[in-house]
């Protein structure tokens, strides 16, 4: 048996018509994505700026994004919470709209960054096969959060080299060129997403920034989860806080930046300025490759039959699988108490300096009320 | 976890392409596309054509790269740049054909080693060869063998090895230290290859004969300025791969477009327009076949097949392990080469780790890289066969061999990863 198709002009007219009709239709779906959500600040909120007022070159950009500011009463020490540095991990989204929405600074100042690669949120990528976005239920209705890609939009940024070749001689492969956890401290002679990360070194020098929190999620298979990764000059930082998160039933553990990996928040903003940072995980397992079928289920729920499997049936995972999952609800908890607790650790030590904020749901609360609660809205 | 409703999908998906493309008579391209449809409807996703049409989009580089790379090709050869680079290697090595032969397989691996592609390796370089090696008595078939096993480990040789670098950057490594293991694995199969098709069977070429099939004079005619297409192009991509720091990386799409605009003006004189559109006519089914493979692998991820794959080689003992690797990775490099090594490459990889992860992860780079000689899409395997004018499947029968020998070396680098870690530097 051989299919054939006709070659004649009313077969090439009607695939054509089919294909415009298909191509309109897509592109609805796709242009959705750069709609970017309404957050809602808490009644804390000082000041609002934009990245491109610390790097006047992103203004006018699709990557320049808010910087919100909540300044305490009396002046302190100073956080900056970095999110969606890869829109694919949602925890790291929601968690810090939580922050963004409920904190009250009385001490110090917080700085909160939620969007950091807004370009990376307005596409998602091929062979993810991720939803488009998440629905979370609140008292003021139904939130949408969009769920994009770990890179900075080829439409903002092509094409990539064959090869990324950073700053400090490491080789990696071209598309982490688009990759804002790759490409710090950036170069302003470099490209979008370098010029993102230069931006946010230079907030960081300009404010005197004492630490800062960049926001990740990872796989279950990936070593680096339910972990902070601290600078040298945050270990007792990030020491101190793990001791105080197993207080909360918290369980990290911290690892120490590794000197010769370049290109990370924990690396290059610890040694190109002098603020200390930690970049926190939890575990996500619609990034990972045993996943199941990829939902939005899945991604709210986190319950996954092959993960809970594999977690059963080999000492290969890094995280221990139940059948009750990784809930988006308990990962958000993580990454929010995580945030609380660096901000109470810092005050244990001896600076001279304190950030007090206030309004934040814990760990507990979080766990007991569901994400939604704390999530505000209209 | 045998059975399980992935499990169904996957035979529906697999099915589909066998009845279509076998049976049917459709082109690869086709069934496959209609294979992720099926596995769509079958894993309960209606017809999604979101993902459809984002899977498309996953290899847009590569085809722009390859559609490129096929209109420089065209031009270079309208100019008689191959011509004359066949008549000047056949004057000085016509007499000793086995070390000819050796120097074939290093033209045609240099290519795949500056690009990381097995196909441009067989445009650039094939065409040189080919002539010249059906002058050293080898049949269509043979020639065909020979430029893409050269081209598929040119692909895996160092400086770059993009699967490589793909499965290095998933569990954050960076891409040091491949050179020598990636090195030792390519040569030594490389070599044993060449000896083992062209030992007590490869002839010197007969000057008279050659004079009747190769110009001699375009060579002379045109001087040093005819090499210059090929020269320019190859000094810039290897200048981009040494001073990456220095020389800004323009893209190879575009480096391939001034190298076929250069040779309009270096050799014989040939209409541009026309030896492009002549290209990309050639060139159409490859860019159906990788867009559709983009399709396929999306609703693979998105249906949770790629999921149940993995989970069966993860729950494997090491033994077991070893094997899924070797089986594995080039099965599904048939599919997709740069597919098999993000999808298997990191969690196997990290199923292993207690080894040295460097030499692990330059083997199973490899043994994705030998789905370039692997149906249903064995994309390497299809140039060399259009190149040679014979069907692709001749050329697939001929490859057990080379195929098989890179695999054994590829497992005893697994199984022995932690005593070679003196390779590293």
């Amino acid at each position: 048996m051989k299919i054939e198709v006709k070659h004649n002009r009313i077969c090439a007219g009607a695939f054509l018509v089919c294909m415009a009709l298909i191509i309109v239709y897509l592109s609805g779906i796709f242009l959705s994505q750069r709609v970017e959500e309404q957050l809602y600040p808490s009644a804390g909120l000082s000041e609002t700026k934009m990245l491109s007022d610390y790097y006047p070159d992103l203004k006018g950009s699709p990557v320049d994004t808010e910087v919100y500011i909540f300044r305490g009463k009396k002046p302190g020490a100073s956080m900056l919470v970095l999110g969606n540095t890869h829109p694919t991990e949602p925890s790291a989204i929601v968690s810090t709209t939580i922050v963004l929405e409920n904190a009250m600074v009385e001490e110090g100042t917080l700085y909160v960054i939620p969007r950091v690669n807004k370009s990376a949120m307005s596409h998602t990528d091929p062979q993810d096969a991720t939803p488009l976005g998440i629905h979370i239920d609140t008292p003021n209705g139904q939130r949408y959060f969009r769920v994009g890609s770990r890179m900075t939009n080829p439409v903002h940024q092509w094409p990539d080299p064959d090869i990324y070749y950073h700053n400090a001689g490491q080789l990696l492969t071209g598309k982490e060129t688009r990759n804002v956890d790759r490409t710090y401290p950036g170069r302003t002679d470099g490209n979008l997403t370098e010029k993102i990360c230069y931006g946010i070194v230079e907030l960081i020098k300009a404010e005197k920034i004492d630490m800062t929190i960049d926001t990740h999620e990872g796989p279950p298979e990936y070593p680096t989860i339910d972990v902070m990764i601290a600078h040298q000059n945050a270990m007792e930082l990030a020491g101190t806080t793990a001791l105080n998160l197993s207080l909360e039933d918290v369980e990290i553990r911290v690892d120490a930046s590794p000197v010769n990996l370049h290109g990370f928040s924990h690396r290059e903003l610890g040694d190109h300025t002098d603020t200390m940072a930690v970049l926190v995980e939890t575990v996500n397992p619609v990034m990972g490759r045993l996943a199941g079928k990829k939902s939005e289920e899945l991604m709210l729920e986190g319950r996954d039959k092959f993960y809970q499997y594999a977690s059963e049936n080999s000492d290969r995972l890094y995280t221990e699988y139940t059948a009750e999952g990784k809930p988006l609800n308990l990962r958000v908890a993580r990454h929010v108490e995580t945030i609380m607790q660096l901000a109470a650790s810092y005050n244990e030590m001896d600076t001279g300096k304190r950030l007090e904020i206030t309004g934040v749901p814990t760990y507990a609360e979080i766990m007991e009320n569901g994400m939604g609660q704390y999530l505000g809205g209209k | 976890m045998i059975f399980e409703y992935e499990l169904l999908i996957l035979i529906a998906m697999i099915g589909t392409i066998l009845v279509l493309n076998l049976i049917c008579k459709l082109p690869t391209s086709i069934a496959m596309a209609t294979a992720a449809v099926v596995g769509a409807l079958v894993g309960g996703e209606g017809i999604p054509v979101r993902h459809l049409f984002e899977g498309t989009f996953a290899f847009l580089d590569t085809a722009m790269i390859i559609s490129t790379a096929m209109i420089f090709m065209f031009a270079v050869k309208a100019s008689g740049t191959f011509e004359a680079i066949g008549s000047l290697l056949v004057q000085r090595l016509y007499n000793r054909p086995m070390l000819l032969l050796v120097l074939m397989m290093l033209v045609i691996i240099f290519p795949g080693m500056l690009t990381g592609t097995a196909s441009i390796a067989v445009l650039c370089a094939g065409a040189i060869v080919a002539p010249i090696l059906e002058m050293m008595d080898f049949t269509p078939v043979e020639t065909g063998t020979f430029i893409a096993v050269g081209a598929t480990l040119g692909m895996a040789a160092p400086p770059v090895n993009i699967p490589a670098m793909l499965i290095a950057s998933s569990v954050d490594m960076t891409y040091r230290g491949f050179t020598v293991p990636l090195l030792c694995i390519t040569m030594i199969s490389a070599l044993v290859f060449t000896i083992h098709i062209g030992l007590h069977r490869v002839k010197p070429i007969d000057l008279n004969l050659a004079k009747g099939q190769i110009d001699f004079e375009i060579g002379k005619e045109h001087g040093f300025k005819i090499y210059l297409p090929i020269l320019l192009v190859v000094l810039m991509i290897a200048a981009v791969r040494m001073f990456p720091k220095y020389i800004p990386d323009v893209g190879m799409p575009l480096l391939f477009f001034l190298g076929a605009v250069v040779a309009a003006f270096t050799g014989r004189k040939f209409d541009l327009l026309n030896v492009a559109s002549a290209a990309m006519r050639e060139n159409v089914s490859v860019l159906g076949k990788i867009m559709a493979i983009g399709m396929f692998l999306q609703i693979f991820i998105l249906v949770g097949v790629r999921g149940y794959i993995v989970v069966n080689c993860f729950t494997l003992p090491m033994t077991a392990l070893f094997i899924a690797c070797v089986v594995l990775m080039p099965i599904f490099g048939g599919i997709s080469v740069y597919g098999s090594a993000s999808l298997f490459g990191p969690p196997l990889l990290l199923a292993m780790l207690g080894g040295n992860e460097i030499i692990i992860a330059a083997s199973l780079s490899v043994l994705a890289i030998l789905g370039e000689l692997m149906p249903p899409s064995a994309l390497c395997a299809n140039y060399a066969a259009d190149m040679v004018h014979v069907r692709y499947r001749e050329i697939l029968a001929r490859c057990p061999f080379p195929v098989l020998l890179t695999i054994v070396i590829c497992f005893l680098c697994l199984i022995f990863s932690g005593n070679l870690g003196f390779l590293v530097m």
